[in-house]
């Protein structure tokens, strides 16, 4: 396990929505911490606000009680990969994948060269000029990926990113972001509620109970990569944690 | 990002309000102070001291303001409604059955980019001056809008809905009425709305133009006897009835669609 | 087979309904001799080009109107769009001001025409500008206000993600995001425009296609002029509005894509 550093500790983050019948409680009393190159999973039952903690950890909501803090010279800033792609439509793949660099003033031609070079590593040389709407789900989320790389940003929260792709894409994808990642280390916390892609990808695994959500339990899977599905340890794993969720229902 | 900051209740409604007084004290003001001749602006408190004056006076344009207002009111009303029992059938048909449509568009696309005002001239021959002129001019100003929303509204019956029912042994006539319109209803009301706006905008420049009573008429006469009070309460009676009686629509619309804005 | 020959039923629909629009216009012309039939129509137009009228020829009286509407709806389009997004972005500036936007609204256009002349009198263009501005701008402000704030909080959300602020969100995200909303509003201020170009030309000019129109009411009525003119509005209206349709596929050339 990578342990080498913290990089963000969540303190007893709350949070309720107001709502038709009064206040619903989301998150309740969360702490945890994200440690430097990790590859954390924070998984959970659908609608238990898993969203809105990566939303939260990402400054897009605010927490009604409790503390985020960045450890170490990262002000903040992270980078994020949305179900929905969230890509621009008006703009091109390389327009979308190079705007972060544009927000922050980077002059053209530095800008590009960084932009082609994770467009290349997603594997979408030569989509350079498309616009999302003539791109795959799973095309679509290697545009939102090499975005969110591009930012230069060494924390990625990724929300549910492949929730909205076929199984087959998925599969796919899911060895795509491992291989991403074993070309450049970044700390990755990337929620799901499916199971098995927790066990395939987490260095670390977060269960999240139902509304209001706390940590269950944390689960480190002590298996070799690429870790198989269909190996025992990998079934034995799927089984207890199922087990645990079924409980906490 | 675009969102309010948190403000309570109290501060919102003196925003709103600031910016009404600041309209209203500003115009006031310039006309107190002298800034703007009275020859072309007067003082909002002048305007209603004119209202009350036009209750009773026909001078200079011969009549009320109470019969300047019934009479627009009923050209509308006659305009627009017709221009709803005809126009909206004629959309939802042309919308659903192919025959229709290809025979109502080239029709229908060699009025609809005439401007209303530009027939004056043609029924004034054919119609003579008259009520029948005015409401014809009304009638072709608010059909348009009615027809290409009801069309473009029972155009977009989803497809899936249509072929449940086709599997569930509907006819032809019965996808038309129990899917078809149902599903075009909210376009059809924008449409209605659109044509209402339309008419009585219409309504205001025919009676400019050619017409010898009416609130359009009235503006027309306050302009000749340079009375700036008299066009300033002829506006805003037309913008207060315009926006009363688009009020109404949508109280109705939503009456007619209660499924309509539920979240 | 089949297919064929309800496509050439749809096409001689089509040409019917041509043919009865024409014939039942000659019918009318037929039963009254005030009433100018198409062939009228067309010899009328011809004499136009032989016989100006007030001095000028046919194209100048069209090239005031289109001056006009091009004018006015260049000036409200700047106009338009910033208000619009002023409303957007500002919470404090739309708080104050939609309230009186909301009172002027539901005032026509045209019912401004009076007090606009008063104001600027009919001798100069100045008034016929601002007539044709006021029915072009509203739509435009209301459309690009809603295309604003209407942004989906998903694309404003990635924009806080990636870094922006409130002006780089304006830039990159709100306002591409409104064009599609912006260009519908031009279309509906267009049709307005032309409206308020025939009615402040008839109402008050000395060139223009309205001023055509009107002049066929005067002394004996000349309805061939008036339906001349009808011809040259709806042409000139069909030819502004495709330009703009144009103009839009080029600006957005990713709302015409084939998903693939």
């Amino acid at each position: 396990m990578a342990e080498t550093g913290c990089k963000i500790k969540l303190q007893s983050v709350c949070k309720c929505f107001d709502d038709k019948c009064g206040k619903t409680a989301v998150l309740d009393e969360i702490s945890l911490n994200v440690y430097e190159n990790e590859f954390l999973v924070i998984l959970g039952p659908g609608q238990c606000g898993k969203s809105v903690l990566l939303n939260i950890i990402a400054d897009m909501d605010s927490a009604d009680s409790g503390t985020v803090e960045f450890v170490g010279d990262n002000n903040g800033q992270v980078g994020f990969v949305f179900q929905r792609y969230a890509l621009f439509g008006w703009k091109n793949v390389l327009k979308n994948v190079e705007l972060p660099l544009k927000l922050k003033g980077v002059d053209k031609d530095a800008r590009r060269a960084v932009a082609m070079k994770y467009i290349e590593m997603v594997g979408l040389k030569g989509f350079e000029k498309s616009y999302p709407a003539q791109l795959s789900g799973g095309m679509k989320q290697r545009v939102g990926i090499a975005r969110a790389y591009t930012s230069g940003n060494d924390i990625i929260l990724m929300d549910e990113p492949f929730g909205a792709l076929d199984a087959q894409t998925r599969y796919q994808m899911q060895d795509e972001i491992l291989k991403i990642r074993s070309k450049e280390k970044k700390t990755i916390v990337f929620v799901t509620n499916n199971i098995e892609e927790a066990i395939y990808l987490g260095d670390r695994i977060l269960l999240l109970s139902n509304k209001p959500s706390k940590v269950m339990k944390e689960y480190v899977p002590d298996l070799k990569r690429p870790r198989k599905n269909t190996s025992s340890e990998f079934m034995r794993l799927r089984n207890e944690i199922t087990a645990t969720m079924d409980l906490a229902l | 990002m675009y969102n309010e900051k948190k403000r309570s209740a109290w501060a919102k409604l003196a925003l709103n309000l600031s910016g009404l007084v600041m309209f209203f004290g500003v115009w006031e003001l310039i006309v107190d102070i002298g800034l703007i001749s009275e020859k072309k602006l007067v003082a909002p408190s002048a305007v209603f001291m004119t209202f009350l004056d036009k209750l009773t006076n026909v001078v200079p344009d011969g009549n009320t303001i109470i019969a300047h207002t019934l009479t627009s009111l009923q050209l509308v009303l006659i305009g627009f409604l017709l221009s709803c029992l005809i126009g909206v059938p004629l959309g939802l048909l042309m919308g659903f059955f192919k025959p229709a449509e290809h025979f109502f568009t080239p029709i229908f696309e060699i009025v609809r980019p005439i401007p209303p005002l530009a027939w004056i001239p043609i029924v004034i021959v054919a119609l003579g001056i008259g009520i029948e002129a005015e409401a014809f001019i009304i009638f072709v100003a608010a059909f348009v809008p009615c027809v290409i929303n009801s069309y473009t509204g029972i155009q977009a019956t989803n497809k899936t809905l249509l072929d449940v029912a086709r599997t569930a042994g509907a006819t032809n006539a019965q996808l038309f009425f129990k899917v078809g319109i149902p599903s075009a209803l909210p376009m059809v009301f924008t449409g209605i709305k659109v044509s209402f706006g339309s008419a009585w905008a219409t309504l205001v420049a025919a009676e400019m133009i050619a017409s010898t009573v009416g609130l359009g008429f009235m503006i027309q006469q306050g302009r000749n006897a340079v009375r700036p009070d008299i066009v300033i309460l002829g506006m805003s009676v037309i913008g207060l009835i315009g926006a009363a009686l688009t009020g109404l629509l949508s109280i109705l619309e939503k009456k007619a669609l209660p499924w309509r804005d539920l979240k | 087979m089949n297919k064929l020959k309800k496509e050439v039923l749809y096409y001689g629909l089509s040409v019917l309904a041509v043919i009865l629009v024409l014939a039942g216009w000659w019918a009318a012309a037929a039963a009254n001799e005030n009433l100018a039939s198409p062939a009228d129509t067309v010899e009328r137009f011809f004499r136009l080009m032989e016989n100006p009228i007030m001095g000028k020829p046919v194209y100048v009286h069209v090239m005031a109107s289109v001056r006009r509407i091009l004018v006015a709806f260049i000036a409200a389009s700047i106009v338009g769009v910033g208000l619009g997004v002023c409303f957007g972005i500002f919470p404090t500036f739309r708080r104050m001001f939609w309230p009186v936007f909301a009172i002027l609204r539901p005032v026509p256009p045209l019912a401004w025409i009076p007090i606009v002349i008063l104001w600027f009198g009919v001798v100069e263009d100045t008034s016929k500008y601002i007539i044709i501005f006021i029915g072009i701008v509203m739509a435009i402000v209301i459309n690009t206000y809603a295309g604003i704030s209407e942004t989906d909080p998903l694309y404003l959300n990635a924009g806080k993600a990636l870094g922006a602020n409130k002006w780089q969100t304006l830039v990159h995200i709100t306002l591409p995001n409104s064009i599609p909303a912006i260009f519908a509003g031009m279309k509906t201020g267009l049709s307005t425009g032309w409206m308020s170009v025939v009615a402040a030309e008839m109402i008050a000019a000395k060139e223009g296609i309205g001023f055509l129109i009107n002049m066929s009411m005067k002394t004996t009525p000349d309805t061939a002029l008036d339906f001349v003119g009808i011809v040259l509005v709806a042409l000139c209206s069909s030819v502004v509005s495709l330009i703009l349709t144009v103009i839009e596929r080029k600006l957005c050339p990713w709302l015409r894509l084939d998903v693939k």
